[in-house]
């Protein structure tokens, strides 16, 4: 499926999180530095994975490199009125989590349009902003919730903790079970061993 | 995913695209944000210290071009403390968001100081270029202002703590030479500072943007590092360049753009060279003076360099390199801040007017050559206003004609206010 090719007719099978695969063109694929510097001269055989990444963060990023195939190349950021309607829809129909998934996928499949405007998008909610507009843009825990979810962490853990144990315990059980035949297997051999050897020296 | 399990790269894209305040303000959202801002690296083109009558002081911030944040810091009259109004992008005191600080022994100068220190004083700040602007007085006084503003960055005038990372230094020409040599000392970084300026604008009764500079280039070190007195005029005074050239150890530089200046250029009968593919000279040695002229034209204008010939030798590397003379008065090759703020610096006369103190002005001393350019001065003073008015209509009609002809009718351009410049932030900060 995937091979070294400069067409874009050529498809590509990526790999998301979920271990789910979908087709990208090798023109939109293009668009991301990383994928030009690890990918492009050899060729991948089978799927690409990119399995830091959700499948809808990696479709909406992929979305974007599909869209602006035909666009001239990226020369630095572009003023935020001077986007097209498409791009507008685009990235208005993100809400900040998306954002966030698609800066940090962006940003490692190296695409610098798409970072420097999704980059651009958050720092317009941000600006102009106090310390406490920011923490509620950014959605940051406060330090009760941040407390909240360290208990709920610690109690995951602990819960991990026992079912750790009690995994261990049964597998223990199950060692001396499959222990068992072999000890038999040993006593009863030896005791066979020693009868013959009474018996001859018996004899 | 959340803003927290952002990796650190992908935060600093966001903050690179921050204004200063919120920026600021993001730094104390929360310890781990507060380190990547720090390592973002930030370039503020401009910022301006000036000191004030009745113990006034003003710093403006220039963001970019028409862009800027402007504190002006006044004492309060009745009670103890100081007032600072503060505005984004304008002039007037009514638009401002006041803010209120009772008296905690320290004068305006020193209030203005830590707020320098806190906004630019880190090792990712780098400022364009830093104003210094003193109001006339002893040189006690200047000292005295000097000692404020360095006990304010928690610094000693002979072992500095705190220091502004800045690339070029501009004060004003009512600065003693001591004072000046103190700040470049004790404030500034010496890895990043590459030019010191002394900025004298003067005007004439007619309102007009600069069209020459003279300026006195003094030192240039091994690495080329520039100290000198630049004085910009919004009409001719070719006269000037001659005076100075005589008096000066350095060299001496004019610059002109108008092309009845290039005329000069033509009447001069020394054959020419080519110094470079785009740059025309003549050289000749003039002897009643003693001092070599070297004669450039480009496209961009003419300009010339005289000096003792010795000089010559000593800014070989400068002259070998200088590719277009003009500096900020050339619209093509100036950068483009450098070129919108020197072009707009007359406009000091109607929007600052407590604030002229880069405008020459003759000495108390001279009494009646004081009245005579105080006339002068009033006169720019009413051109200017009308000017102003005059600028703000037709841009009001070009934005009128520009929706006419797009056919549409098109949003204004929403302009953030910057966090603690907006007119309800006094309440709440």
């Amino acid at each position: 499926m995937t091979s070294p090719a400069s067409s874009s007719e050529v498809k590509y099978l990526i790999e998301s999180s979920e271990g789910n695969t979908f087709d990208v063109s090798g023109a939109a694929l293009r668009q991301s530095n990383t994928f030009n510097a690890m990918f492009l001269n050899i060729g991948a055989d089978g799927p690409i994975p990119f399995t830091d990444y959700n499948e809808a963060t990696l479709k909406k990023v992929f979305e974007y490199c599909e869209h602006s195939v035909n666009e001239e190349n990226y020369s630095g950021p572009k003023h935020q009125d001077d986007l097209s309607k498409w791009d507008l829809n685009f990235f208005n129909e993100m809400d900040q989590k998306m954002f966030i998934d698609v800066i940090n996928a962006s940003n490692f499949l190296d695409i610098e349009r798409l970072t420097s405007y999704c980059c651009e998008r958050i720092a317009r909610m941000l600006r102009g902003k106090n310390t406490q507009e920011m923490i509620k843009v950014i959605t940051l825990p406060t330090a009760e919730e941040l407390e909240a979810k360290q208990k709920v962490e610690e109690k995951k853990a602990a819960a991990a903790k026992k079912v750790a144990e009690k995994a261990a315990e049964t597998a223990e059980k199950t060692e001396t079970l499959e222990e068992l035949p072999v000890q038999q297997l040993v006593q009863t051999t030896r005791n066979k061993l020693t009868r013959k050897y009474l018996s001859f020296s018996n004899e | 995913m959340e803003w927290i399990d952002l990796p650190d790269d992908s935060k600093r894209e966001v903050f690179k695209r921050l204004d200063l305040m919120s920026r600021y303000a993001m730094r104390c959202v929360s310890h781990a944000d507060r380190e990547v801002v720090d390592s973002t690296d930030l370039y503020v083109p401009r910022v301006r210290f000036s000191q004030g009558h009745d113990n006034k002081a003003l710093i403006v911030v220039y963001t970019g071009i028409d862009e800027f944040l402007r504190m002006e810091f006044s004492e309060m009259k009745e009670a103890r403390g100081t007032v600072i109004h503060r505005l984004q992008n304008s002039y007037d005191l009514n638009e401002a968001s006041v803010k209120v600080l009772p008296y905690d022994e320290k004068t305006s100068v020193e209030v203005a100081g830590s707020i320098l220190k806190t906004l630019f004083v880190h090792k990712s700040i780098l400022i364009g270029t830093m104003e210094f602007e003193f109001s006339e007085g002893s040189e006690m006084i200047q000292i005295i202002t000097f000692g404020l503003l360095t006990r304010s960055l928690d610094g000693n005038p002979l072992y500095p703590v705190n220091v502004f990372r800045v690339k070029k230094m501009a004060t004003n020409w009512y600065m003693k030479s001591e004072v000046i040599n103190a700040i470049r000392e004790v404030l500034l970084s010496k890895e990043d500072l590459v030019e010191s300026d002394n900025d004298i604008l003067k005007i004439y009764p007619n309102m007009a943007p600069p069209v020459m500079a003279f300026d006195r280039t003094f030192e240039i070190d091994d690495r080329q590092k520039i100290f000198r007195q630049t004085r910009t005029f919004m009409g001719v005074n070719m006269q000037t360049l001659l005076n100075y050239a005589r008096t000066t150890d350095g060299m001496t530089t004019g610059r002109f753009i108008k092309d009845e200046q290039r005329a000069i250029w033509d009447l001069d009968p020394t054959p020419i060279t080519r110094f470079s593919d785009q740059i025309q000279m003549k050289r000749f040695m003039n002897e009643s003076y003693g001092l070599v002229v070297r004669y450039y034209k480009s496209d961009c204008g003419v300009w010339m360099h005289i000096m003792p010939p010795h000089f010559e030798k000593k800014f070989a590397t400068f002259l070998k390199n200088e590719t277009c003379g003009l500096r900020y008065l050339c619209k093509k090759c100036a950068d483009p801040f450098e070129y919108w703020f020197y072009q707009n610096l007359p406009r000091r006369l109607c929007n600052e007017p407590e604030w002229l103190n880069i405008i020459y002005r003759p000495y108390a001393r001279f009494p009646n050559e004081l009245k005579k350019y105080n006339k002068i001065v009033e006169e720019s003073l009413k051109v200017a206003a009308e000017d102003e008015k005059r600028r703000k209509k037709a841009a009001k009609n070009k934005r009128r004609k520009e929706k006419q002809l797009a056919g549409v009718e098109t949003p204004e351009v929403e302009v953030i206010k910057s966090w603690g410049f907006k007119k309800t932030a006094a309440k709440n900060n």
